[in-house]
């Protein structure tokens, strides 16, 4: 895929800022949240730090909620334009068991990891009050952005902020 | 003639409460409209309800008259409606309460029987400012056991909109409030992660909380055009669930 020149994305990203037609991706401004490990659906335990080096769309969702239902597929179509990059997606479940998941996963086929927080530990900890609640972190491992509330993420504006952050 | 009369009592739907409307002149002069629905046969308590931030709805009127059928005078108050202003969070925010302390005057001074509030959402936050306005005003005095309580459904008191990864604020009402509270939490909503973190700011005013955690439903439930099934069978139960509530609180103070 052709890239546009870093400066030219960071033009875009301001002049755009950061506005979709379902929310808002804004610059955190919060403190750094801790490292946390959950397992997905089989099992497997996943690090946040693991990903270090990739950007990571870190995603917090529940199958009841109709706005992190609606996002699902282009959080999908954004993975797949991404899929040979430093990029992943994390999409934590809120408290919901793996049958439900399943079950709804069936329906709405992703092929990024779909972590368990059983217990809310880690809503906590990254002080989760809505959902969908969405962070972009960067390579380093830093929280970038941040957006309570759905996204079409493979709008141009949503784009555009990944792929400055990959080209970072 | 007589028969006339015998085939109209028949034909009358069979009542179990009798409603009308009052207003209550409020300390800024506007009126509020108090809808009264009063079972036949009622209790020694008063359930004075609130509408959300959602405003008034058909609703919560039926279910007032649901409550009311078991028993339980029903009075609602159009909060929003009075001042003309819109349903939203922020209406809320800026009411003072004194409208609420007025109301529970007007409801204790009627009726003669202990008042609970009931509210849902954002309507937390005037009720427990006049819970408070009311504690604050009759303490010590006989008439301080009028207010027996509040019920809260999936109650909101932060002080403004969340923001991802930083903590959340409370209202400072929220650690100010001293009359028991009873809250009804449905499991789908992501509050219910963070009801210890408000029990304590509740219990930091003196309030003895009780939480019941609605199994499957999300939140305004009752009141979604998109609810399911689970959530309509729930809304059904939903008058004995606050009349069980309410009897709960009543216990307690016994």
């Amino acid at each position: 895929m052709k890239t546009l020149p870093v400066f030219i994305i960071a033009l875009l990203v301001a002049l755009f800022a950061f506005t979709t037609q379902a929310g808002e991706l804004k610059p955190y401004n919060g403190k750094p949240l801790p490292d946390f490990s959950l397992q997905d659906l089989k099992g497997k335990k996943h690090s946040l730090s693991d990903y270090k080096g990739k950007v990571v769309l870190l995603n917090f969702w529940a199958t009841w909620c109709p706005p992190c239902v609606k996002e699902m597929p282009s959080m999908q179509r954004l993975q797949d334009k991404y899929q040979d990059q430093d990029f992943e997606i994390l999409a934590v479940n809120m408290g919901e068991d793996s049958t439900t998941i399943e079950i709804f996963l069936q329906k709405m086929s992703v092929n990024f990891p779909v972590l368990l927080d059983s217990d809310g530990a880690i809503l906590k900890q990254w002080k989760i009050f809505a959902f969908p609640t969405t962070f972009l972190i960067d390579k380093e491992g830093n929280i970038t952005y941040a957006l309570f509330g759905g996204l079409e993420w493979d709008s141009p504006e949503a784009v555009v902020v990944v792929e400055e952050l990959i080209q970072q | 003639m007589h028969r006339l009369i015998l085939i109209l009592l028949i034909l009358l739907p069979s009542l179990s409460h009798a409603s009308e409307t009052r207003l209550v002149t409020l300390p800024s002069g506007d009126e509020m409209t108090l809808r009264i629905v009063n079972a036949r046969e009622s209790e020694n308590q008063l359930l004075l309800g609130f509408p959300c931030d959602q405003g008034m709805r058909e609703v919560e009127l039926h279910l007032s008259e649901s409550i009311a059928s078991q028993g339980v005078d029903v009075w609602m108050a159009d909060l929003l409606g009075s001042h003309f202003l819109p349903a939203q969070p922020s209406s809320m925010r800026g009411l003072t309460g004194e409208e609420v302390l007025t109301v529970i005057e007007d409801a204790y001074e009627h009726s003669g029987k202990q008042v609970y509030l009931i509210t849902a959402g954002f309507g937390a936050i005037p009720v427990l400012r006049g819970a408070k306005a009311w504690v604050d005003k009759y303490q010590g005095t006989a008439q301080e056991q009028a207010l027996g309580g509040v019920i809260l459904l999936y109650p909101e008191l932060h002080a403004s909109e969340p923001e991802p990864g930083v903590d959340l604020e409370y209202l400072p009402i929220a650690d100010q409030t001293s009359v028991p509270v009873y809250i009804l939490q449905p499991e789908l909503t992501p509050a219910r992660w963070w009801l210890d973190q408000l029990k304590a700011h509740l219990e930091s005013g003196g309030a003895k909380v009780t939480i019941d955690i609605l199994p499957k439903v999300r939140g305004y439930f009752f009141l979604r055009p998109n609810a399911t099934a689970h959530e309509k069978s729930v809304s059904q139960v939903l008058p004995r669930i606050v009349v069980n509530a309410l009897h709960r609180m009543n216990a307690e103070q016994e």
